[in-house]
């Protein structure tokens, strides 16, 4: 009886913990000090942008593409300065999922890796979401992705 | 020498053969012997009608000279006002924002010059290196409203106003009203705005559609404009009719088009999943050169493809308002994957039919 009640409490476990283990990551950018007096509170709470882009006034406006395209080693310029992109393991399951997202496989950043060009790339590798989150709010601008949205003076969801 | 020059012309003139006879994957399958994507259109072969319809495309501008749209697009107008305006305020130039500009402490990524140009070739492209529009025959109107600085909330409401022909303060009246308006824009508010709606509500009644992104935020709620009533709301689907995933996620999704993403495994020539474009690449000399290309991700693409069907649709009938299409959707909408994460969305996707359906 014990044993059932324990088995079924770990088919729960592992149920609860299946989302985390397969957890959509988020893609976080660098945020921008914007002069809060320039903008009101209307407008930052109401602005648009095209559709491709982040309509937040206070991050980097990146689009899909441009993502798809650091990511591959495609260099991507924004506001004339070069895009930083950090990484992490090519295994761990966020950057599975974050790449996934943008139509990529991590054998992409395998390549990157194995030529060597990840300084050219301005891709950065990073073994962990801390240092994820080091790594963003220590380029600019730069985008990465994290497990959960991400909010604090450097940096912010990018969508 | 002679033989060889012949060779290589005849090489020349089958490479062009061939790329003249390339289908963007999301209009349907060129030949019967190809197999056509699960959310292709199938509005290829279809004969635009004898009336030309005019598209506004209000976005971050067109590049006029791309072969691509040459014969396409008509006289515009930069909606977009001071301080957002780079330039100094609205003028009839509608080019986009230079690359590199910038605002201020505000950075962008170079994507948005080419925003409005990709946008525009999905709706009218002339077929010119594979790019082709879902109405070859549309006329596009560019309307300017975004630049390096952004965009204001009410040079939105001027724009739609004026491309749709109505007075607009200190502005030209548009020579050329637009029966469908495209607005790959989102963002704004949770609700549609007051006066938004009202103008929405005013197009409508002179049967005029507003086609809109559902928005690039990852399965969140519709954005402004798409969340107004009235508005076309226009999700992305994969080449495979799944819903993609940055797609915005509500059951008020008017309907769902190809939008390109993720490269799917088929070894089919859909399996690129991604939308041909008509767009601008800057070569090592940082010349900007146009170029033809399967780069479209995001609703942004998803819209001007319902954008251009619903323009052929109107070439056809050109007596018919969004009424209408609301009557008779069902001729043209087909159920797209369901998606666990809204169990209440209905989704459908946009589709010509087979055999000649679309009438």
């Amino acid at each position: 009886m014990s044993q059932k009640i324990a088995s079924i409490a770990l088919a729960i476990a592992l149920s609860c913990l299946a989302p985390t283990l397969h957890a959509q990551a988020v893609w976080q950018c660098s945020r921008i000090q914007v002069d809060d007096e320039a903008l009101s509170a209307s407008e930052k709470d109401a602005s648009f942008s095209i559709a491709s882009m982040s309509a937040a006034v206070d991050v980097i406006n990146l689009s899909l593409r441009d993502l798809a395209d650091v990511y591959s080693g495609r260099p991507v310029r924004v506001g004339g300065l070069p895009l930083t992109a950090c990484f992490m393991s090519i295994d761990h399951p966020l950057t599975v999922s974050a790449l996934e997202t943008l139509g990529l496989n991590a054998s992409v950043l395998k390549t990157l890796a194995r030529k060597s060009a990840i300084v050219h790339s301005h891709l950065y590798w990073v073994s962990d979401e801390s240092l994820m989150e080091a790594c963003i709010a220590s380029h600019f601008p730069a985008v990465g992705y994290m497990a959960r949205a991400t909010q604090t003076d450097k940096i912010a969801p990018c969508y | 020498m002679i033989f060889s020059k012949r060779l290589f012309s005849g090489l020349f003139w089958l490479a062009c053969a061939i790329q003249a006879q390339e289908v963007p994957w999301h209009l349907g399958s060129p030949t019967v012997t190809q197999i056509p994507a699960a959310s292709a259109l199938n509005t290829y072969g279809i004969a635009p009608g004898p009336t030309t319809i005019v598209v506004a495309v209000i976005d971050s501008g067109v590049l006029a000279d791309h072969p691509s749209l040459a014969g396409a697009l008509l006289p515009g107008y930069d909606m977009l006002s001071e301080p957002k305006n780079l330039r100094g305020g609205r003028s009839a130039n509608f080019s986009p924002d230079l690359r590199e500009a910038t605002c201020g402490k505000r950075v962008m990524s170079s994507a948005f010059r080419t925003h409005g140009t990709e946008v525009a070739s999905l709706i009218a492209g002339n077929g010119i290196d594979g790019v082709m529009g879902v109405n070859t025959n549309a006329k596009i109107l560019p309307v300017r409203l975004f630049g390096a600085c952004g965009m204001k909330r009410s040079d939105m409401l001027d724009a739609i106003a004026w491309s749709a022909g109505l007075p607009v303060a200190g502005v030209p009246t548009n020579p050329t009203p637009a029966r469908v308006i495209n607005l790959s824009l989102a963002g704004g508010a949770t609700s549609c705005g007051a006066e938004l709606q009202e103008l929405i509500h005013q197009l409508s009644a002179r049967k005029i559609f507003v086609i809109a992104a559902a928005g690039n935020n990852f399965h969140k709620p519709l954005p402004e404009p798409a969340n107004c009533e009235g508005v076309i709301s226009v999700g992305a689907v994969d080449a495979e009719n799944r819903i993609e995933i940055y797609s915005a996620l509500d059951k008020r999704t008017y309907l769902y088009a190809p939008g390109g993403g993720k490269k799917l495994a088929s070894a089919e020539p859909w399996g690129v999943n991604q939308l041909k474009i008509a767009s601008y690449a800057v070569d090592f000399f940082g010349n900007e050169k146009p170029v033809a290309e399967y780069r479209g991700i995001g609703t942004s693409f998803a819209a001007p493809v319902a954008a251009g069907f619903i323009s052929l649709w109107l070439s056809r009938h050109p007596d018919k308002g969004p009424a209408d299409f609301a009557k008779e959707n069902f001729s043209f909408l087909r159920p797209v994957h369901p998606i666990d994460a809204c169990l209440d969305c209905e989704p459908k996707g946009l589709f010509a039919g087979k055999n000649g359906a679309f009438k």
